[in-house]
């Protein structure tokens, strides 16, 4: 007998953006954008005050040493997804929360669109190739090399 | 032996001021907050004599406080920057590594003391994320906190949990309902705040507020436990004068016209020789 499939077509884990996916992507474009000399990381925070995911979003620098630039933080219930509160670091904001997916594009579009933003990405890129070139050429060196094929 | 100077500038152009303070007190670090309109100038005025400082802003641009050192760049690197806190690690020549945090905390203007003090709990978590990735808890913590050593952000075990003695400071953390406190700062502003002193506080306001407590600590040095015995007491002053020249108006509190509504303070540490012994001793690890 032919079991039948009442539970129709079950959505791919892998089709859903999370918002902790989301942030990873954008991190990743920041380096192919800047050649790597400047890189972002999404970080998970320890959160034992409740069972949200904690994330910090920080530019970093290899060529100054990893020096590191805190954008943003977000958090979010990982079985829900939205809302997600964020918190704007360079903008000095307050936390807000965003109800979808859209909107939690347009806030972090925001933030990376900001004036703040801006200046300090032009600011450390310009600094990044001074500091130590032979680090940079390096870093480049490493970053191909940990590509996928 | 490294002496700090820290300042609330109030956006006025002190830079005469400052470096008179900087060379009155062989200064060897100058921290100021709201201090963009000395930025520029002040760097000639503190070099006039034999001192050679050198400023330390910010690769991102956008430093709470403006750092200037007679220590080069190679001694002082920027680390991590995150709107209201700055980070440096100190190299001294002759001693250990230390963690340098500049803040300029939100203003009770701005923030109610519960969003403070929530905010805290934030900062506390930052730092000890940055002391993890240097490895050691050898950290300093200066600024305009905009909140006075009593309040919950300052106090509280998962806020920056900076208390009134050596003795408590020393004991590292404690378990609060079953979790890991914040490690302890010794919070030595403590002693500034009241009596009968020339200056019972940094900061003074006066408001048609019910509840005012007229003079504040805003402007607080902290000191992380396995920097205890580089901090002596003796070092830590509000100062009230520079050159003979009286910060406070006839009635005792800072002048606006003379200079800020915030009063400078001075603390040395004492750093510690490198030897191989101690390097490896020192320290700690870092902890939750």
């Amino acid at each position: 007998m032919t079991v039948q499939n009442l539970w129709g077509e079950l959505p791919s884990v892998e089709t859903i953006p999370t918002p902790k996916s989301i942030l990873e992507a954008q991190a990743d474009l920041l380096g192919e954008k800047t050649d790597h000399l400047l890189e972002a990381r999404v970080s998970q925070r320890p959160n034992s005050e409740s069972k949200k995911v904690s994330l910090v979003f920080d530019i970093v620098v290899p060529t100054l040493g990893d020096y590191t630039l805190r954008l943003f933080s977000a958090e979010y219930d990982p079985l829900a997804l939205y809302p997600v509160a964020i918190r704007d670091h360079l903008n000095d904001g307050e936390w807000f929360d965003v109800c979808d997916e859209n909107e939690f594009l347009d806030a972090v579009s925001g933030i990376l669109q900001s004036d703040a933003v801006r200046r300090a990405v032009t600011s450390l890129r310009a600094q990044a190739p001074e500091a130590h070139p032979r680090r940079v050429r390096a870093s480049r060196n490493k970053k191909r090399r940990s590509t996928p094929l | 032996m490294a002496t700090f100077v820290y300042w609330n500038l109030k956006n006025r152009d002190l830079s005469s001021l400052v470096a008179d303070l900087a060379l009155e007190r062989q200064a060897d670090f100058v921290v100021l907050a709201e201090a963009k309109r000395v930025s520029r100038k002040l760097l000639p005025r503190l070099n006039r004599g034999e001192a050679n400082f050198y400023s330390h802003p910010t690769p991102a641009g956008n430093a709470p406080v403006e750092i200037f050192a007679t220590l080069g760049p190679d001694h002082v690197i920027p680390f991590h920057d995150s709107g209201r806190l700055t980070f440096r690690l100190i190299r001294p020549p002759d001693g250990l590594d230390f963690l340098f945090v500049g803040a300029h905390l939100n203003s009770k203007l701005h923030a109610k003391r519960e969003d403070q003090a929530q905010l805290c709990t934030e900062w506390s978590q930052e730092i000890q994320e940055i002391e993890d990735r240097v490895g050691h808890q050898r950290t300093v913590f200066v600024g305009d906190l905009n909140m006075n050593p009593f309040e919950d952000g300052l106090v509280g075990g998962f806020g920056f949990h900076a208390v009134s003695t050596r003795a408590r400071a020393a004991r590292r953390r404690r378990t609060i309902n079953g979790r890991p406190s914040r490690c302890f700062f010794y919070n030595p502003m403590w002693r500034f705040m009241g009596g009968s002193a020339s200056a019972p506080g940094t900061y003074h306001r006066i408001s048609n507020s019910p509840i005012e407590h007229f003079w504040h600590t805003f402007d607080q040095v902290l000191i992380r436990p396995d920097l205890l015995e580089s901090f002596p007491d003796s070092g830590l002053n509000v100062i009230t004068e520079i050159n003979g020249k009286s910060l406070l108006t006839r009635n005792g509190v800072p002048s606006t016209t003379v200079a800020s509504d915030h009063l400078p303070i001075q603390f040395e540490l004492h750093f510690e020789r490198k030897t191989d012994d101690r390097s490896e001793s020192v320290g700690g690890t870092a902890v939750g």
